[in-house]
Parts: structure tokens; sequence; C-alpha cells
């Protein structure tokens, strides 16, 4: 076996037959490739080719503080170390000192690892941007970074990063041979291979940046490193080696930066990765997985539209309490904070706050189509969770809607269509299987009636007609019971009786259930003495559980304020009824 | 207590065994039973205060697993045998004594007979006796690894199998095989083959077997002419025996040099980097392109929603199993709170709040 053989061996051992190793012995293999690395230091090179003596040339090799260092030299500069022999022994043999050295560090030695790692460095470090070395100062770079960050020495693996920066920027125009052409120039090698290979390692770089800076909890530059990585993975895309990229992974990880910065209310760049997303879909074969992931991606987008309607409204809503434009509370941006280099087609949707109908309109209709589209992937008997999801979403889209929307009948017939979709689910999907998914729906169809009894009750007082005061009794009577359903899936299972107490998530929910109940009751046109009663009753139901239960104040401070005034007064209005009767 | 929604955990202690006697290991685990607290020291930082967890039972060494079972596993098989379903967590790292605490010494009437040979035992038992009621018991195996699902007791285990979530019977995993048992052997025998199974795979798909979930589960069907109304009532309840996979292995080669401690572990393969961006990601209104993961999937109706669900968790005492046994502490304490949380949206309500104060003025 020639040297090279015997080193490829040994990388081999050390990266990809470990993971076979047994439990008990978890580093076997890389205990057998340091053996075979100490042993090639003896081995001899073969005599170094053509294209090896003339990147020679350039390197020479110096002695300083005691240690042999490499540096960069003119090719008609006088060398300090004529032999070409010499220079390739003393590299080749810091080649091995990097591999064992890794796996000082990889087998829980660590110190020991970044001591040999430490000293290599330094015998390149003045020679860095040279093409023989570059690659194997990137991969030291790399090593260094993973210890640090082992020891929690964040910063010092940052400030080894950017080292690491520099040398990848500056190796940009140099031919970057792999770690193993150090040994022997591989003539059938592309640049675009040495290339590719350089691009994954500075990859890592970044991608270990990203993940530093998370637990650092600095969102933001792990966002922008993630974004990098993205980057430097479509370059690799571009140069047409399509082995190391996987357009479905790189598409899945840019819809999820999507939401990134769409939760931080950056619409634009959000927009900017969802559209490249969906571009990148179009290079992935069609799989088992392809049409679940566009299913998938047009969910992001539904969730896009829901926050800029919601941010829209709320700035409106600022706006007008400050009196101001609402320019003034925060400015629109159509300019995303980065661009991938793909052709887009023209945005499907604005990236620009919302501020009136007819622009709200746009943005619903535009989700509405996702909706309508993920539903036919996502069925309703199979994807219980996810449609439901779906249809959770399409009630979300009209209530922002309706915000914008100033006629009183056309916001009654919004709120229909959320009721209508929400008592269809509630009747369709099993209580006992999906009982979270049941409470979430009953809840929300709970306070639609609510809303529309407002607004019928708005009605009513423009135009009198019987017509209105029966739908206004129907929908007390449906939120009355909504609620009480509700309310009744806390019950213990075996039992059926009340909690004596419920877990935190709850109180507020089931309290306002009450209230809600209580506020229903007292909207009634008829009957009024009885449902005044059952108001008073609700209101005490409150009351009386905070009492108990002090430090339950928290969840539901403000109806406890109102519903105390409320039994204070509630008993004189109910005798002044008596006496009527 | 509002119990039934959370998850009822249990911590228990191994003995300190002859290797590390030898090893003249110190203790570093201690136990306030009354108060159901543990308490973990490190042994160099000894003016470090020790570190201090609580649960909703803690057993220390010299504990027997009836006293266990007695106390924290009956009630969930009682209501199982009542047509409601239940969930044990098993969760330990290797050499945590979750194995001898889960399996135990199995010979009936010993003491430290483990907790799934006595759900067995208590199932049947309990079919035995009952007059008038016809009891119908299956069981599944199935191991989730690397997301995929594979039924332990399939005549090809390498299939992977879908999960489908149904409208009427809820989350199913698709042609799982479902085996009839009428005895505790015919169960312990079906566990065995499973574990078989799920041992010559790990080696066949070069995967480490410590980092895949199994699901061990018995349905029983509950068949009881009802002297009221001359019909037969049938009430079905389920049990999940969860063996939770490990964290990544750690290994004491050299006695020298640090071992990467979990918040320090950076990912060295790109496939994680959709998990670092997604880590990014907070707010409600947010969609993650990947699915839920199987295994919460699988059991949601387990996470909040009356089932029953309990984690048992075992530590070592000895002082060289320290990462480990900080590991599970801060795991077993995560899973108190592990609950489907509704997400109930709240509308503004202001607006209702003024309406109100006014109708409160008006009276």
């Amino acid at each position: 076996m020639t040297l090279l053989e015997r080193y490829l061996n040994a990388i081999d051992k050390c990266y990809v037959q470990c993971l076979n190793d047994p439990e008990n012995e978890p580093y076997k293999s890389k205990y057998e490739a340091k053996k075979i690395f100490e042993e090639l230091y003896k081995e001899n090179l073969d005599e170094e080719s053509d294209i090896m003596k003339k990147e020679f040339e350039t390197l020479d090799l110096i002695e300083e503080n005691n240690q042999r260092k490499f540096i960069i030299i003119k090719s008609d500069q006088q060398a300090n170390e004529p032999s070409v022999s010499k220079k390739h022994r003393y590299l080749v043999d810091l080649l091995f000192d990097y591999h064992i050295g890794t796996i000082y560090s990889d087998t829980e030695e660590k110190g020991e690892g970044e001591l040999r790692l430490r000293l290599i460095l330094t015998s390149i470090e003045q020679a860095l941007n040279h093409s023989l070395i570059c690659s194997l100062g990137l991969n030291l770079f790399n090593q260094l970074i993973l210890i640090h960050t082992s020891y929690e020495k964040y910063n010092d693996a940052i400030e080894i990063a950017k080292h690491a920066e520099n040398l990848y920027n500056q190796s940009l125009i140099i031919e970057p041979y792999l770690l193993e052409e150090l040994i022997h120039i591989d003539l059938s090698n592309q640049t675009i291979n040495r290339r590719e290979e350089f691009e994954q390692i500075y990859i890592h770089t970044l991608f270990y940046l990203a993940q530093i800076y998370g637990k650092l909890n600095d969102k933001y530059q792990s966002a922008n490193y993630c974004r990098l990585t993205l980057e430097r993975q479509l370059e690799i895309f571009y140069q047409n080696n399509k082995k190391n990229f996987d357009p479905l992974d790189w598409a899945t990880n840019c819809a999820t930066l999507s939401q990134y910065y769409m939760t931080k209310h950056d619409y634009a760049t959000a927009r900017h990765c969802l559209m490249c997303a969906d571009k990148m879909l179009e290079n992935v074969k069609l799989n088992d997985n392809l049409s679940e992931r566009i299913a998938s991606f047009k969910r992001c987008w539904i969730k896009y539209a829901i926050n800029l309607l919601s941010d829209s409204s709320d700035r409106l809503l600022q706006a007008a309490d400050r009196d101001v434009n609402p320019n003034e509370i925060v400015q629109s941006s159509s300019i995303p904070q980065f661009q991938f280099q793909l052709t887009l087609p023209s945005p499907p949707i604005t990236c620009s706050y919302i501020l009136d109908y007819e622009q709200a309109r746009q943005v619903f209709l535009f989700a509405m189509d996702k909706i309508n589209s993920a539903k036919s992937y996502y069925i309703l008997d199979g994807f219980v969770t996810d449609h439901v999801e779906l249809c959770q979403d399409t009630s979300q889209l009209y209530l922002k809607l309706i915000f914008f929307e100033s006629n009183i009948d056309r916001k009654c017939k919004m709120y229909k269509r959320r009721i209508d979709i929400l008592s269809l689910l509630c009747k369709e999907i099993s209580e006992e299987h999906y009982l979270y998914l049941i409470r979430q729906l009953l809840f929300e169809l709970g306070e639609c009636y609510s809303m529309l009894l407002d607004l019928k009750l708005e009605q009513k007082d423009k135009l009198n007609s019987n017509k209105i005061l029966e739908k206004i009794s129907n929908l007390i009577q449906l939120g009355i019971s909504t609620f009480e359903h509700f309310i009744l899936t806390m019950n213990d299972k075996k039992t059926n009786k009340k909690p004596e107490i419920y877990a935190d998530e709850f109180i507020r929910p089931v309290l306002l259930a009450h209230f809600y109940i209580g506020r229903f009751h007292s909207k009634s046109i008829e009957n009024r003495l009885e449902n005044i009663e059952q108001s008073l009753n609700q209101y005490k139901i409150i009351v009386d559980y905070v009492d108990k239960h002090p430090n339950t104040l928290e969840y539901i401070e403000q109806e406890y304020n109102i519903c105390k005034e409320m039994i204070n007064l509630l008993p004189l209005k109910l005798e002044k009824l008596r006496q009527i009767k | 207590m509002a119990a039934s929604e959370t998850v009822r955990v249990i911590l228990r202690c191994r003995p300190i065994n002859q290797r590390e006697i030898d090893l003249k290991c110190q203790t570093i685990v201690s136990m306030r039973a009354e108060l159901n607290q543990v308490l973990l020291e490190h042994v160099e930082q000894s003016n470090e205060p020790p570190k201090q967890f609580t649960f909703d039972a803690v057993y220390p060494e010299d504990s027997i697993t009836e006293n266990i079972y007695a106390e924290s596993v009956f009630p969930l098989v009682e209501n199982v045998l009542e047509g409601y379903n239940a969930t044990v967590f098993a969760y330990g790292q290797t050499g945590s004594g979750k194995s001898f605490t889960m399996q135990g010494i199995n010979t009936p009437g010993s003491l430290q007979r483990g907790v799934i040979p006595r759900s067995f035992e208590h199932i049947f038992d309990a079919s035995s006796i009952a007059s008038g009621t016809k009891y119908l018991i299956r069981s599944s195996y199935l191991e989730i690894y690397n997301e995929t699902i594979r039924d332990l007791l399939a005549k090809d285990v390498k299939t992977a199998l879908d999960l489908k979530e149904h409208l009427d019977k809820g989350v199913q995993v698709q042609n799982l095989s479902w085996h009839p048992c009428s005895s505790v052997n015919d169960c312990e025998r079906l566990m065995e083959k499973g574990n078989r199974n799920r041992a010559t795979g790990a080696t066949l798909m070069n995967k480490d077997s410590s980092r895949s979930h199994s699901i061990f589960t018995i349905v029983t069907e509950m068949c009881k002419r009802s002297e009221t109304d001359g019909k037969d009532h049938i009430r079905a309840g389920k049990l999940n025996l969860v063996d939770l996979a490990g964290s990544e292995r750690q290994s004491k080669t050299h006695a020298e040099g640090e071992r990467l401690r979990e918040a320090t572990r950076i990912n060295l393969s790109l496939s994680a980097l959709g998990n670092v961006i997604s880590a990014l990601v907070d707010g409600r209104s947010k969609h993650i392109p990947y699915r839920d993961s199987k295994l919460t999937r699988l059991l949601q109706d387990s996470l909040g929603g009356n089932t029953k669900t309990l984690m048992v968790a075992c530590i070592s005492p000895a002082h060289d199993n320290y990462d480990e046994t900080l590991s599970t502490l801060r795991y077993a304490n995560r899973a108190k709170n592990i609950k489907n949380k509704p997400r109930i949206n709240e509308d503004p309500r202001d607006a209702q709040m003024k309406l109100l104060q006014e109708e409160i003025n008006r009276l």
C-alpha cells in the first residue's frame, strides 16, 4: 500500500468506520486510525511531481522561536529552505499532526488535542493563503472552534471563526488543494471539486457560528449565520455539483427561516424566503415527501398572511389611539435584509402593512386559496390535527378581515362563516381522542356567538323586527350551551365530577367561560328575572373560585373586579324586577 | 390536585454496585422522601450547594419495586381495567437501573419483580376472576428510531409504518400487528421477541439501539352483558409502556478530559441546520415545516386529556455518573410540564370591558 492509500484508509477508519464501533468500545476505530497516522511519519514520500515543486516555489520554511514555520515568498525570491523534499516532509508531518490532534480531541482528551493543534497553527499561520496550506488552515480553525465551544468559551470560538472567515475570503482566488493532495496532487482533480470541498468546510464554520450565537441567545446573529450557511449551500448548487446539495432540505430550511423573520415582523424578508423555498421545490424529484412539503409551505404562507393582517390592524389601532399617522408607529418595508440568488417570479402578495378593506381582502383571498389547496392534502380523516389547524386559520383570517369591514351586515356574515366552520368540526371529531382540539374549538365558537350577539343587538336598536329578536335568542342559547360544553370537558372522565382545582393553563379559560355565560344570560330579552339570577350565579362562581384560590387572581383580575361589582348591584336589580312581577 | 392533565413523575435511585464500590466511588445522590426531593452533589465543587429537584415521589437505593408498583403504577392499571387509557414512560441512561425497575427479577412473588411483569399479572389476574365479563387482550410492540416507526413483531421488521389520525379512532399506526394474549407468559414472550428484533435491527442498520423509543401496548377489551338492557357493553382500556431513548451515549474511556456536556454540544452534521433554525422561531402563529415528532403524535391523547400518565426516571448514585444523573434529573423535571396546552385564542376584550363597565354604571 502506498502512503496515500494508507492515509486514506486511516481517514476512513477515523470518520466512517467509527460509526459502527460497539458501545463499550466507542473509540476503537479512532485509536486504530491514530496508530496508522503515527506510523506514517516514518514512511518515505515519493519524489514530488512537477506541479508540487511549482507550488513549493512560493512556500518557504523558516525557523522562528525554535519552531519551523511556513511563510509565503515570491517565486523569484531566494528561499531559506531550498529543498522541496524537506518542505514537503514537514508539511505532510503537520498533516498527520492535525489528524492525530483531532483524534485526541474527539476521544475526550481535549487538552492534548488543543495543544497539538495550536502548535500546527503556529507553524502555518503566516502562510494561510497558500494553496497547499489553506485547506489545512480552515480545517484547523474549525477544530479549534469546536474545542472552545465545548469549554463554553463562546467568544474565543467566535474570534477564531473570524480568522476562518478571513482565510476563506482571501482564498477565493487560489487553488485549495484537498488535504490528501498534500501527500500527492491528483492531476485529474478539477478546480471545481477542490473549491467545493473547501466550500463545505467553510459552510461548517458558518453552521457552527449559527449554533454558537444560538447558545449566546443572540437570535439575530444566529439567524444571520443560518442564512449565510444557506447562501453558501446555494453556491454549491450553482456550481452544478449536486452531490452535497439536497434541494428539499434547503427549501425546508429556507421556509423555516422565513418564519423567524415573520415573527420579527420583517415581512419583506419572510416573503423572500418563502418565495425562494417554493422556487427550490421545482428542483425536487417527485417523491413521497414532495407533496407533503408543498402543502407544508402553504401553511407557512397562511401564517404569514394572518400575522401581516394582525400586525396591520394593531398598527392602525395604535395610530388611532395616539392620533398619528400609522407610519409613525412602524414603517412598511419592501426590501428584504438579504437576497438569495434565485430567479423569482413577481411576489404573489404584499409585504407592506395593510391600510384598508380592499388590501385586506387581497391578503385574505391569497391565504384562503392556500388553505383550500393545503386541505386537499391534509384531509380531515387522516390528518385531524393539521386539518383542524387549517380551519382555525380560516376562522382567524375572517376575524382579521372583520376588523377592516365597516358594514355590520357583512361583519355578521363573516361571523356566521366562522361559526359554521367551527361548529361543524366540533361535531365531526371525536371528543375522546382530540379533547384538547375540541376545547380550543368550543372556546373560539363561544366567542364568535358572543361577538355576533353584540352585532345583532346593535342592529336591533336600529331596526326592531321579530326576526332579529329570534336570532338574538338563538345566539344566546347557543352561546350558553357552547361554553357549558367547554366547562364540562374539564370534568373527571370517570366520575363526571367538576374538578376542585383547575390546572394553571385552564383557570382563565374556564372562568372566562362562566363570565361569558353570565353575560349571555344578562343579554336575554325574555324571562329577565330568571336570566339575571343565572347571571348572578355565574359571577358568584367566579368570585368564589378566586376567593378560594387567591393565587389565581392574576389570571382574571379585571373580570373578577367586575364580577364583584355585579354581585353587589345585581341583587338590587333583581329585587326591583320581583316587585314589578 | 388538578393532576389528571399532567404527567406524574417519580424517581428511583438504584443501589451502588460492586464495580463502583471497588473503584471507591462516592455516593452523590441523597433523598428527602417525605418532601419528595432529590439532592445531587458535585464531588469536586463541594462549596456549591447540592442541586435540588422535587418530584411526585422519590424512591431511594433501598426501595423495592413492589412498593413502587403499589403506590404509583397500580392506580394506572386499574384505570385501564375500567376502560381508560394509561401511559407509563421509563427513562434512564445506560447503567441507571432502568431495566431493573421495569423488568426486574422475574420470579413471581419476588419483591423486586419489575413494573412490566407486574402490570401483566395485574391485568390477567383481573381477567381471570371477573365473572360475567369476557376479556379480549391484545398486544403490539413498535419502535421509533430517527422518526421512523417499525413493528417489532412483524414478519419484516424493516418496513416503515405510517401514522394516521383517524376521526373516530384517534392516532393509529397503519398496519401495526396486534397479537392476542391469554396469559402473562404470552405477553412476556412477545416482549422478548420484540426486544430481540430491536437488537438485531440495530446491528443491521448500524444504529445505536439506545437511541430508539419503544412502545409496548396492551389493549384490554371487556365485554359485559348488562342486566338492565340485556345488551353487550364493551369497554376498551389501553396501557402504553414506553421505553424512552437515552441521550447520546457518554462513555468513560480515559479518566481525564472533559466530557461534552449537553449544553455545549455542537451538532457536527448539517442535517441539524433545520433544528437550529427552528429554535429561533417563537411566537404563536407560525408553522415549522417538519412533522411533529412521531412519539408526541402517537401519544398525544396521553399528554393531557384525562389519560393517566406516569414517568419513571432512574438514576445511579455514583459520582462518576454525575453528568448522566444530572441530565436525567433535568429531563424528568421538564417532563412534569409536558401536556398539550390548548391554544385558547382570546380576542381583545377592551371593547367588551368598556361595555360591561357602562352596564354597571347604569345599574
